[in-house]
């Protein structure tokens, strides 16, 4: 009952945000300066009219969200002003390459960021510390466009002048050419991901009953499999949820510079195309991603780790 | 498990490392798009990018050839009668659409009829109903004039408009006044045919936005659109001409990433891109050889000429000349663009007009003084009864590297040529195409590239209530050439009155002209036979691969 009751309310606060972030960037859309038909060609009075019309703008602003909601709960977007093709379709078409390349990200990320931790921690003030840690601060403060470039001249354009074959710099098709991609994305996250383990792992490996396990005369990678790593990832687990809501929706960066037709380079490009549709479409989804990866994190986390009461009364204060 | 995960991670990286070399298709050609063709009905699009495309999927009436003159498409031949302006168009017998209907006459009535309706929202019919005999009153939804009326009536047209499909392959059109270039405009994707059942089976919202819902009838179809990344045209086999084309496939990427172009060109995964000044100069360093074309645009600035100082055109002027043009081109935009001395770019009418137009004002003053510049720049403030100190100017422009370093350059020229300080304001486009349209800023760099091979497409800009008018500039004299010009059936006399237009210009300045633009690429040695032109920037008819 108390499990139901927490799950509920997540629930609730989460339709809540969802709600208000629409209702916000519904706001903010009309901040924007310009308007999505204005182009280097100036267009006639009546067609300017016609195309306000055809969009529903030229109706009062309360009444362009009210239709604006019913739409959304009957579960349609609208129409993109800049591509004229449905906002559903655009993320139906775009978010499973985006998706992808996010999911290849994160378990690289999260595979390698926690491996990198740990040998990091266990051998902590030795040679392999300080390298992992390098590759981490290089991988927080290198941004995703710089890896990018950098790994397409060095595995495309070096190798194919040093060995005659390289990488294929562009696209989404095939394994090849999802290597580089997946590399720029995750490096930041498998950074972040290696520095938390390295001191949750320092943390717990200070404990009392890693003592105790050692006292009892288990063996290092015992010790560390089974006790310690097990507390040490509750962290990474916590930063995992909305990390994978980032990297699943899609980056603009990453998506344009390799030329991957995801969600990301849509969304940067609606809003500086004034395309309303499409920016509160990729929004609310957006939003909604975040908001169900934070749920399910925390729900997990009530199973996870059992101090944590559900009825989630030290969780809320 | 994770060690398990972490093995089969590996193992697949190693593998895709091996498998990674992924050469061209020898079959066809992988070019740039370097964007996503946004509105890829014939009927609304106003992209550059999207008629690229469309040029290779539909023929209008007529095409263009290498060198930008009109000659047949769905036409076979044509029939003029000058004395009514009226044109018989003989269409194909073998023309068809991609389901193997016939292309027929009715095929562009409906497409006309559709452009020229303003609830379709099509952005260029404003600019083409001048042409067409009806078609503003059609767009506007206005009366026609008795005599207009009587004019339909006596070509045997059935309804208010100057175009009748006669029969199936018999199209009969009528200009509203003898306009030169015509046979050029019904190469523009504006005027291409549609037919009435697929668009209505498909519907207007969503002809254009797939593949399976273009209709098509050019030397290629699309075969694959994966939007914001790629698109793939196949040679259509049953296409009239299709002897003559070479090129089987032709993938179209689209990298906005100019960086992104470049690697993939020198990797061997592209055979044609646009390049950037430093990109040029790399490879012209490695011994290849750069392409350039004329794309036909010209930049210039747009003065305010409402605001205190800018509405004297001396001020106008001096700042036009304070800029050094030809230093511009060889410190910053570094190519073969060419410093402007006219409004009309050479890239107009094969370089005739801008010939005879010749120099009206020297770039660089003689010994590089500028002391008169700064001498007419102070007289004008004086006739205003402003100083200096006073003019307090701001140039908006664009985000990026390139506006700001265009800008960064004037704002230097400015301060040391006539020792003023003018701001520059960086904004997204949208909201500098709003300040423009709401007059609200003092100077902006602007470009124009041209719809029609002619003059007129650049010089009607500044008629007093042109919508792309955004100086403010008013000149009686100059509207009465441009109305003189319009319907001037002569050839020699409306030169004369072009150029006469193009000197106004220079006199008064509502605009500083600055450069035309020239643009650098590169192809694969693979490829042969490249055209690019100002009105065919992208066309792969007459390539020819290796």
């Amino acid at each position: 009952m108390a499990l139901l009751s927490y799950i509920l309310k997540r629930i609730g606060y989460a339709a809540l945000t969802v709600f208000f972030l629409m209702v916000l960037t519904f706001l903010m859309m009309q901040l924007l300066p310009g308007n999505p038909f204005l182009g280097d060609k100036a267009i006639s009075q009546v067609t300017m009219d016609a195309l306000y019309a055809k969009y529903g703008l030229d109706k009062p602003l309360w009444e362009q969200f009210l239709i604006y909601m019913n739409n959304f709960l009957h579960g349609d977007l609208g129409l993109s002003i800049k591509y004229n093709r449905p906002v559903n379709t655009i993320i139906a078409d775009s978010f499973p390459y985006s998706a992808e390349l996010g999911i290849r990200a994160l378990v690289f990320a999260a595979c390698f960021g926690v491996g990198l931790g740990v040998i990091a921690a266990i051998k902590r003030n030795t040679g392999w510390d300080s390298a992992a840690i390098t590759l981490a601060v290089i991988g927080v403060s290198i941004p995703s466009f710089i890896m990018g470039a950098l790994l397409q001249y060095l595995f495309a354009v070096k190798f194919r002048a040093w060995f005659g074959f390289g990488l294929p710099t562009m696209g989404w098709k095939g394994e090849a050419t999802k290597i580089l991609p997946t590399l720029a994305l995750c490096f930041g996250t498998m950074a972040t991901v290696a520095r938390l383990t390295r001191t949750s792992m320092l943390d717990v490996l200070g404990q009392d009953y890693i003592k105790t396990a050692r006292a009892k005369g288990l063996t290092d990678s015992e010790i560390v499999g089974r006790h310690a790593l097990r507390n040490a990832i509750l962290p990474v687990v916590t930063i995992l949820g909305p990390t994978a809501a980032t990297l699943l929706t899609g980056t603009f960066v990453v998506e344009s510079i390799f030329n991957i037709p995801g969600l990301g380079q849509f969304f940067v490009k609606s809003i500086r195309e004034n395309d309303y549709t499409m920016i509160a479409g990729t929004t609310v989804f957006y939003g909604i991603f975040l908001v169900a990866a934070t749920l399910v994190v925390d729900i997990l986390y009530g199973f996870i780790d059992p101090r944590i009461k559900l009825t989630g009364s030290r969780r809320e204060s | 498990m994770k060690k398990l995960v972490a093995l089969v991670l590996s193992l697949l990286l190693a593998a895709s490392l091996l498998a990674g070399c992924q050469p061209a298709p020898s079959t066809g050609i992988v070019v740039n798009l370097a964007q996503e063709p946004p509105d890829m009905s014939t009927i609304t699009t106003t992209s550059t990018g999207s008629m690229n495309v469309l040029r290779h999927i539909v023929d209008g009436l007529t095409i263009l050839d290498q060198n930008d003159n009109p000659v047949p498409g769905v036409a076979e031949s044509w029939d003029y009668d000058a004395d009514t302006l009226t044109y018989t168009f003989h269409l194909r017998k073998n023309a068809t659409w991609n389901d193997g209907k016939a292309v027929t006459a009715n095929d562009f009535v409906f497409a006309w009829d559709t452009f020229f309706t303003a609830e379709t929202g099509a952005e260029y019919a404003g600019t083409w109903a001048a042409l067409f005999l009806g078609a503003t009153e059609k767009l506007n939804g206005t009366e026609l004039s008795a005599e207009q009326s009587a004019q339909l009536a006596a070509l045997g047209y059935p309804g208010s408009v100057g175009w009748v499909a006669v029969d199936d392959s018999t199209l009969k059109v009528t200009m509203a006044f003898p306009c030169q270039y015509f046979l050029s405009v019904l190469a523009f994707p504006s005027t291409f045919p549609v037919p009435q059942a697929d668009y209505e089976r498909i519907g207007s919202d969503a002809y254009g936005t797939e593949k399976e819902n273009i209709m098509t009838n050019g030397a290629y179809t699309i075969t694959e659109w994966v939007h914001e990344s790629y698109m793939v045209l196949k040679k259509n086999p049953k296409y009239w001409d299709a002897a003559n084309i070479a090129v089987d496939e032709i993938r179209l990427e689209m990298i906005t990433d100019t960086n992104t172009a470049y690697n993939g060109f020198v990797n061997g995964e592209l055979d044609m891109i646009g390049l950037n000044a430093e990109q040029a100069a790399q490879l012209a360093a490695e011994g290849k050889e750069i392409l350039h074309y004329d794309d036909g645009s010209a930049w210039y600035f747009e003065y305010n000429t409402t605001q205190p100082g800018m509405n004297n055109k001396k001020v106008r002027k001096a700042l036009t000349l304070a800029v050094d043009a030809e230093l511009f081109i060889t410190s910053v935009v570094k190519n073969s663009s060419t410093a402007a001395t006219s409004f009309v770019p050479p890239a107009i009418a094969g370089g005739k007009f801008a010939e005879k137009v010749g120099k009206l004002y020297e770039r660089v003053p003689t010994d590089g003084d500028y002391s008169a510049v700064k001498a007419l720049f102070e007289e004008g403030l004086a006739e205003e009864g402003i100083s200096a100190a006073d003019l307090k100017l701001v140039i908006i422009t664009d985000e990026g590297d390139t506006a700001a370093k265009n800008c960064a350059f004037f704002q230097e020229q400015w301060k040391t040529h006539l020792g003023i300080d003018v701001e520059v304001q960086q904004m997204t486009y949208k909201n500098r195409l709003e300040r423009m349209t709401s007059k609200d800023f003092s100077i902006v760099m602007a470009g124009w590239g041209p719809d029609y091979n002619d003059p007129m497409t650049f010089l009607d800009l500044w008629v007093s209530d042109g919508g792309n008018n955004h100086t403010s500039y008013a000149n009686p004299e100059y509207d009465a050439l441009i109305a003189q010009a319009l319907v001037e059936p002569d050839a020699a006399k409306r030169e004369e009155l072009l150029i006469s237009l193009e000197k106004i210009i220079a006199e008064d300045m509502p605009i500083g002209p600055i450069y035309n633009r020239r643009r650098d690429y590169i192809t694969s040695e693979r490829l042969s036979g490249v055209v690019r032109t100002a009105f065919d920037d992208m066309n792969f008819r007459w390539i020819k691969v290796k």
